[in-house]
């Protein structure tokens, strides 16, 4: 049975699938380069986003379908197949990243003295578990945990309203912030185009005419989350303190202090943002496993269990320590991420291409 | 069938133990020391001391309990231990091995430096707290007199431990938690602050009444991360004024011929202004106060407006001059406790980067800074004359 999400779900996905790992590792380098500034740079990456997503779907609407796990689509094998190798190599640097950050943030803030490898293999357990089950139910799943953590988020701004101190935002927008807000822009445009793994699903989206307009949505839900964070983070913390810790996301949750009795909610809001990091790891996971089925023309669970012993092992002896991690996320993955995007919407832009001419021919 | 879903079942079972991963880090609460205050001082040697204030379980029941599986310590419901170290994570764990129980610092409200070691530079402690994961940046930092152990000592009447009287003590005062300490140390164009805590006596003639309570009265004034004087009264209302602080607490003041009024101060705001004048910057404190008399001990005649205007003129120049007390000494010394240097990178940024920045703490004695306050008295109370005034006949 085909399977098939709706245009809420795919905008749901995208937004997930942007903010959820971002806002882990990604605050405190937006912050060192831009400081009080960075609250801008979302709107940016919208408008980058947003030219992406037209241009990728540029002929979409005239074809008639684009399912890569059907034999409908038969023209552009040899695009699939290349789209497939992309995002096989895309999708790879991406979980292992994702894994291995939140494998950092648990031993720190939570699980001090459990061992790295413990923590690697039993979330890959979880994983494992959630794509076995499918698309669908990766789907239902960010749904639940996406949407509640969103409506936090939504409220945060409430909740820290007797830390919030507007002359933090001071000086907003000078024109010798220019450079830092444009750095901050390329640095974080890599992570926030990590959408395009959207193109690998596009075929189970029902109407398939709204597609575009789900996926822009998604990033600007995506944006807004990141903007109520950013802009939070700097007006409670300060960009020079919060530049300073590793995490301030979490360092910001932890300041809400409504009165002496309400004031650990850190605990609530992280027991929605770890499902929802879970939610883009197994999105993740699933689409390597997708590409794998596209590149060998098969339709089989079995590359899943060493597909998780092989991530699970990279992720430890990649990055020999968190530094190396987040050296890789700032300065590699900015580039190679791009580069990476930039192939894969070229590729998808050539398939779509090639399809319309074939259908247009058969039809 | 029955042999693969038994196989299924036992697979389930087996993987569903290995997410028991929590139980790594597992430390049962009886196991736990929750700190509820650190102290840190320095040696003559010149070592680290960190003192930790840990609650008894045992002996925070009500009346009449004791015993019982927390540890009890005679009639006290908390227990201070200190260990020494050339590092504080050394002291700590020097006074970790006398403890049967694994220090817990994710309770802590309270961090407290003392004198000494504030003077000779707080970094190392900035460093070591907020490092650690289990540390709030909500904790409130202040400045002992004398030792921090001293502090951490204490017993006052009002709370079983005294680092929740210290905590509601510095919530009512200055409200300067970890937070502000380090957003003002790190931040160019500003110096920190911090309450200074000490141990009196409670004022109780009765021989048996004398308990050692803790007193917020003073700040401490730093420069960048070494202390640098603690103000006095008039210099610490200054730094309420300054801070916004003064809101529900009462002021003081000689009204007529040395007979003083005292006014609950019920709302106040505000403002920092500035203008450039031959590449120099000038400042203007704008400081609206609005209060209602609380206590009046000269004879004068609250119904008459022309009192009400009196009053309001001289609380001015009472609020101005310990306004000025502060801002003056601070700048003389170029320690800039009031955000100057800030206000200018938030609102002359250019300016600010070329012409003051890399000089700010010389330029600092110099500049003009003009204070402007404008009180206003709303309510006397429930009476408006004095009520030993004669009656006119």
């Amino acid at each position: 049975m085909k399977t098939r999400i709706s245009n809420l779900q795919l905008t749901l996905l995208t937004a997930n699938f942007i903010t959820a790992s971002t806002l882990l590792v990604m605050p405190q380098a937006y912050l060192d380069l831009s400081l009080q500034n960075t609250w801008f740079v979302p709107f940016l990456w919208f408008l980058l986003t947003t030219l992406l997503i037209t241009t990728a779907f540029v002929g979409w609407n005239k074809i008639e379908t684009l399912d890569f796990q059907s034999d409908e689509t038969r023209s552009s094998r040899t695009g699939q197949k290349l789209l497939a190798i992309l995002m096989i190599l895309f999708l790879m640097f991406i979980l292992i990243r994702d894994l291995r950050a939140f494998t950092d943030f648990t031993g720190t803030a939570l699980l001090e003295l459990t061992p790295q490898p413990v923590i690697i293999f039993t979330s890959l357990i979880c994983l494992l578990y959630l794509v076995w089950l499918g698309f669908e139910v990766i789907a239902r799943f960010n749904d639940i945990y996406f949407s509640l953590l969103f409506i936090i988020i939504l409220f945060l701004p409430l909740l820290l309203l007797n830390e919030i101190d507007m002359a933090k935002l001071l000086p907003p927008l000078q024109i010798n912030a220019v450079p830092s807000i444009l750095q901050t822009t390329f640095v974080g445009l890599a992570w926030v185009g990590e959408l395009v793994i959207i193109f690998l699903f596009v075929g189970n989206v029902q109407p398939k005419s709204d597609v575009r307009r789900s996926v822009i949505w998604g990033v600007g839900l995506a944006v807004i989350f990141i903007f109520i964070l950013l802009g939070s983070i700097i007006s409670v913390l300060g960009s020079t303190l919060a530049r300073y810790t590793v995490y301030p996301s979490y360092i910001l949750v932890r300041q809400i202090n409504i009165t002496d009795f309400l004031d650990r909610l850190d605990l609530l809001v992280v027991s929605f943002w770890i499902p929802a990091i879970f939610s883009k790891m197994a999105l993740t996971f699933y689409g390597i496993h997708r590409s794998f089925n596209m590149l060998f023309g098969t339709d089989t669970k079995i590359f899943l269990v060493p597909l998780a012993l092989i991530i699970g092992f990279l992720s430890m002896m990649m990055f020999g320590n968190n530094i190396s991690h987040f050296y890789f996320s700032i300065y590699v993955w900015s580039t190679l991420g791009l580069l990476l995007e930039i192939l894969i919407v070229a590729v998808f832009m050539w398939i779509v291409r090639k399809e319309r001419l074939a259908q247009s021919r058969d039809g | 069938m029955k042999k693969r879903r038994l196989q299924a079942a036992l697979l389930v079972v087996l993987l569903t133990s290995l997410t028991l991963t929590g139980c790594w880090d597992r430390v049962e609460i009886n196991d736990l020391a929750f700190v509820l205050a650190s102290g840190f001082d320095i040696t003559e040697e010149g070592m680290f001391r960190v003192a930790v204030q840990v609650p008894l379980p045992g002996a925070m029941g009500g009346a009449g309990s004791g015993g019982g599986g927390g540890g009890t310590g005679g009639d006290k419901s908390f227990y201070v231990d200190s260990g020494i170290g050339r590092t504080i994570r050394a002291a700590n764990e020097d006074l970790q091995k006398r403890m049967s129980r694994q220090l817990f610092f994710a309770h802590q409200r309270v961090v407290i430096v003392g004198e000494e070691l504030s003077r000779k530079g707080i970094n190392p402690i900035l460093d070591n707290i907020t490092r650690i994961p289990q540390s709030r940046l909500t904790n409130y930092l202040l400045i002992a007199k004398g030792d921090a152990l001293d502090i951490l000592n204490a017993d006052p009447h009002l709370e079983r431990v005294p680092a929740e009287a210290i905590r509601e003590i510095a919530k009512m005062g200055l409200e300067h938690d970890l937070k502000s300490f380090l957003y003002e140390y790190r931040r160019k164009g500003m110096d920190p602050i911090a309450p200074v805590v000490e141990v009196v006596q409670t004022q109780n003639k009765a021989a048996d009444g004398q308990k050692p309570e803790v007193e917020i009265k003073h700040i401490g004034i730093f420069k960048r991360d070494k202390l640098q004087f603690i103000t006095d009264a008039r210099e610490t209302n200054g730094i309420l004024w300054m801070e916004q602080r003064m809101s529900g607490k009462s002021m003081t003041f000689p009204i007529d011929k040395n007979q003083d009024a005292t006014i609950n101060i019920t709302g106040q705001s505000f403002k920092l202004d500035h203008r450039v004048h031959n590449n120099q910057p000038e400042f203007l404190i704008y400081l609206t106060v609005k209060g209602t008399v609380l206590e009046n001990l000269s004879h004068l005649n609250l119904e008459k407006p022309q009192t009400y205007n009196h009053i309001e003129n001289v609380m001015n120049q009472a609020i101005e001059s310990q306004i000025k007390s502060i801002l003056h000494k601070t700048m003389e010394k170029g320690i800039d406790t009031f955000g100057l240097g800030l206000h200018l990178y938030q609102m002359e940024n250019r300016l600010w980067n070329e012409k003051w920045k890399h000089r700010w703490r010389e330029i600092l004695p110099d500049l003009r800074v003009t204070v402007k306050v404008d009180s206003h008295l709303e309510r006397v109370g429930n009476v408006g004359k004095d009520p030993g005034e004669e009656e006119e006949s």
